[in-house]
């Protein structure tokens, strides 16, 4: 065997500690870190509260973004828009657990008619793999399709951290890093039951938006995490799935359905949750973080939706 | 030869790589589920190596099909041509040639100082192959032990692939993106034991400063049992009377097969690798088909003695693995009691004949997209070191896959399909009232009821707060709601074995899960909508 020289130990050494080096940039994920990121204010082009009825879910959800102005309104020439479906959900598009794919799809197209530069459809899956449910609930094809990049934030690295000044129980949280950089953000709930929180609407779809769910459920109260965090995180425009909606065992089923053919577009969240509550034959006032986001500012609640 | 041995090496362990690679799980459209991300069979390298299947069938007294089907050939070709899988095809042995000219032998062939032949510990190896093979016979599997093909990918599932992983998603925090569908982004891997999957590979390169392939020579079964097969092999290696007796083959002979006299060699030690025949100045040797027995050994000088202790040291390993307190079993006899975490992958053979059928080859656990499947530690005993255990705190049964089961050789995690897995049932979540904080402190937390995918955890209201409960007919042990407690690091809800219903068959698994959906349900349906 041949002795080793000192050189070459040298070179040995230097080797394994750069691969230690490089492996230890992974363990430490980066994110975090950057504290207090700036959402930038939404925009406040378009204003209103629309329901359209039909058995057409693309055409439900163009005839609602006309009723308020037309997404060319919104999304301005060259515009990043970020798109928030809830994909949380290993379940296809019928069992009614995430948003129905073709609503999505039309929204990207409108986005591309409206000149935007880039659109990004991206949530923080729960089921695993991730890809698995992109591709099971029927979304990533679909709004790939329409042009849109898909893809799903699984990694502590791809958050960032907000302040949420209004806050009451979160003074700050995570966001998913690229709604930070977003010129539009649309957030597109389904509407279903929520053992937890009876409900989960717009404002509870927006708990996806954020690295740790579980310390939200942990804290004294899931209802005013959830108001908290919509002070901060707001959304420029919802547009809420009632294509069928989830009547048991929410949010992820298997449950039973109603098909209601309804696609609900506003620029209050606060305004179109408590309009989607009604859909399950709720007050507002009944769902907890309806009312304390309303207390808080983010909105109305009760404002009658002009129909379409 | 030796340039076209080289290339073959290259190939094979290039396939290897490519199908541990390829042993990964990827969403097909087509099938709307995660299916293989390639075709070809994953396990190729298993079901060819002889030992395995040996061992795994003779431990279970049963015929595995597709083991036999694909050894075979293998098997044949060993009666033919000798040992050519040590030398040409077996990635442990590639790994081992690449690593001592990287490590230990920096320097030109037929450069050595010659020497005389040296090779008193080769005999080693067969009494492993004894030992290995007497505790199959009183039903206890031990090839996983010391099989290479297993050694190496478990280096590789455990130690390797969890580090490139991490370097891959390092190198995507830095800008440079690498992705790639054989590298999962959105689950890190980690596994236990990882450290000593490491180490038995590192010894086993280490070994080489001693000689060269010191771990085929004296300990590696199959290349045992392979010697064995291969005695009447008809590919021969010819000296003619241009040998001038330089001896300078002696040391470039890979398994110091070569004798001190050089026109001998002991034809169950050559791997053929051709070195000989490349290096003799001469060109005195050959390597050809061929009958002649002149220089050709292949006897085995096997002490009876020492072939008698092997025997008994196998028979004592299998005892010792029947008496092991992982083998006591609840009084009926259904449950093992070694570990209330002993869960295994959906479709798994029963606790005994599970043990002796999987051969640790870690497949299972390298394609689980959750990274849950974790090899065991003590949950099974000694006997049942690197199986496969579900570890819900690290990731849980994910609903929509059934990739262990494709991946696994043996048959020990049978076949099943994913409509069958809401009554397959491999455990049962228990909620602990005194951790949960819906129970202890009235929070808003059903977050096992929403990840739940079987609608097995639901809620009742009690005492005015909405509080969860388990449905033993549809809670299958999954352990999605381990995964997802919010309680850290234990879990307010856990799995434990008592629901593992391996015991029954299917049909009785299927009835279990009927029976819950016809009884008078206490569960959901009321008091579960929104709007009450």
């Amino acid at each position: 065997m041949k002795k080793i020289n000192r050189r070459e130990f040298i070179e040995a050494v230097a080797g394994i500690g750069a691969a230690l080096f490089l492996g230890g940039c992974g363990s430490k994920e980066q994110g975090g870190a950057a504290s207090g990121a700036v959402m930038r204010k939404p925009k406040r082009n378009i204003e209103g509260l629309v329901v359209a009825s039909g058995a057409d879910p693309e055409r439900n959800t163009r005839a609602a973004l006309d009723a308020l102005g037309g997404m060319g309104k919104l999304v301005e020439k060259g515009d990043f828009v970020v798109i928030k479906p809830n994909i949380a959900w290993n379940r296809p598009p019928e069992a009614a657990a995430t948003t129905n794919p073709k609503v999505v799809a039309e929204l990207v197209r409108m986005c591309k008619e409206a000149g935007a530069g880039r659109i990004l459809v991206v949530d923080h899956i729960i089921d695993r793999p991730a890809e698995g449910v992109l591709g099971f609930t029927g979304i990533k094809d679909a709004a790939q399709k329409a042009g849109a990049e898909v893809r799903a934030a699984q990694n502590e690295s791809d958050f960032v951290s907000v302040d949420i000044p209004k806050g009451r129980i979160l003074k700050s949280d995570t966001v998913i890093r690229d709604l930070v950089k977003a010129d539009v953000f649309i957030n597109v709930p389904v509407a279903k039951t929520h053992s937890a929180t009876r409900l989960t609407l717009g404002m509870k779809n927006l708990m996806g938006c954020n690295w740790d769910r579980q310390a939200w459920h942990q804290s004294p109260s899931l209802d005013q995490c959830i108001a908290d965090y919509v002070t901060a995180v707001r959304p420029d425009l919802t547009v809420l799935d009632a294509t069928r909606i989830l009547l048991t065992n929410g949010p992820k089923g298997p449950g039973e359905t109603k098909d209601l053919g309804q696609v609900i577009a506003g620029t209050d969240p606060v305004a179109v949750d408590a309009y989607g509550a009604t859909l399950f034959g709720l007050k507002p006032g009944e769902v907890s973080h309806i009312k304390l986001a309303e207390e808080m500012g983010v909105g109305k609640i009760g404002q009658r939706p002009r129909q379409v | 030869m030796q340039n076209l041995r080289r290339i073959v090496q290259v190939l094979a362990f290039g396939t290897y790589v490519y199908l541990f690679l390829a042993t990964v799980g990827r969403y097909d459209p087509a099938l709307k589920r995660i299916a293989l991300a390639s075709g070809a069979p994953i396990d190729t390298f298993f079901r060819i190596d002889p030992l395995l299947g040996l061992a795994a069938m003779v431990s279970t007294r049963r015929i595995v099909e597709v083991m036999l089907l694909y050894a075979l050939p293998v098997v044949a070709l060993t009666v033919v041509a000798g040992r050519f899988f040590c030398g040409w095809i077996c990635p442990l042995g590639t790994c081992l040639d690449a690593t001592d000219v990287v490590f230990f032998r920096k320097r030109k062939m037929g450069t050595a100082a010659p020497k005389a032949h040296t090779g008193r510990a080769r005999n080693i190896k067969y009494y492993v192959l004894i030992a290995i093979l007497a505790a199959a016979l009183m039903s206890a599997q031990a090839a996983y032990l010391l099989d290479p093909i297993t050694i190496i990918t478990r280096a590789l599932t455990f130690a390797v692939f969890p580090m490139l992983q991490l370097g891959i998603r390092a190198s995507a925090n830095l800008g440079v993106s690498v992705s790639s569908a054989w590298f999962p982004a959105d689950v890190q891997y980690f596994f236990r034991l990882n450290f000593l999957a490491a180490a038995v590979f590192v010894v086993i390169v280490g070994l080489n400063s001693l000689s060269r392939r010191w771990w085929c020579r004296n300990v590696c079964p199959l290349g045992a049992l392979l010697a064995i097969i291969s005695k009447v092999s008809i590919v021969r290696r010819q000296v003619d009377s241009k040998c001038t007796k330089c001896l300078k083959c002696i040391p470039d002979c890979k398994t110091g097969a070569i004798l001190d006299d050089p026109t001998q060699y002991q034809a169950t030690e050559c791997v053929y690798c051709y070195n000989c025949t490349r290096i003799c100045p001469p060109a005195a040797a050959r390597i050809v088909p061929s009958l002649r027995s002149d220089g050709y050994r292949a006897k085995l000088d096997l002490n009876r003695r020492r072939t008698v202790q092997a025997l008994g040291v196998g028979a004592l390993v299998a005892v010792l693995g029947k008496t092991n307190a992982a083998a006591k079993t609840s009084r009926v006899g259904k449950v093992k009691t070694s570990s209330e975490y002993l869960i295994r992958p959906p479709g798994a053979l029963p606790e005994d004949e599970f043990i002796n059928r999987c051969i640790r080859c870690s497949e299972c656990m390298k394609v689980c997209p959750t990274g849950g499947l974790q090899p065991a530690l003590a949950e099974a005993g000694f006997a049942g070191l690197w199986t496969p255990v579900l570890v819900p705190r690290i990731g849980e049964c994910t609903q929509n896959c059934n990739l262990c089961s494709q991946v696994c050789s043996t048959g020990a995690i049978g076949p099943f399909e994913i409509s069958e897995k809401p009554h397959i049932y491999i455990g049962r979540a228990v909620i602990d009232r005194s951790q949960c904080i819906a129970w202890n402190s009235d929070r808003k937390c059903l977050v096992c009821d929403e990840y739940c995918s079987y609608h097995a955890v639901y809620w009742k209201e009690v005492e005015g707060v909405r509080r969860p409960f388990v449905d033993e007919h549809k809670c299958v042990g999954c352990g999605i709601c381990e995964n997802a407690c919010p309680i850290q690091p234990v879990a307010a809800i856990r799995v434990f074995s008592f629901g593992d219903r391996r015991y029954w068959t299917r049909e009785q698994q299927k009835a279990f899960f009927e029976q819950g959906r016809t009884r008078a349900n206490p569960s959901p349906a009321k008091g579960d909508r929104g709007d009450q």
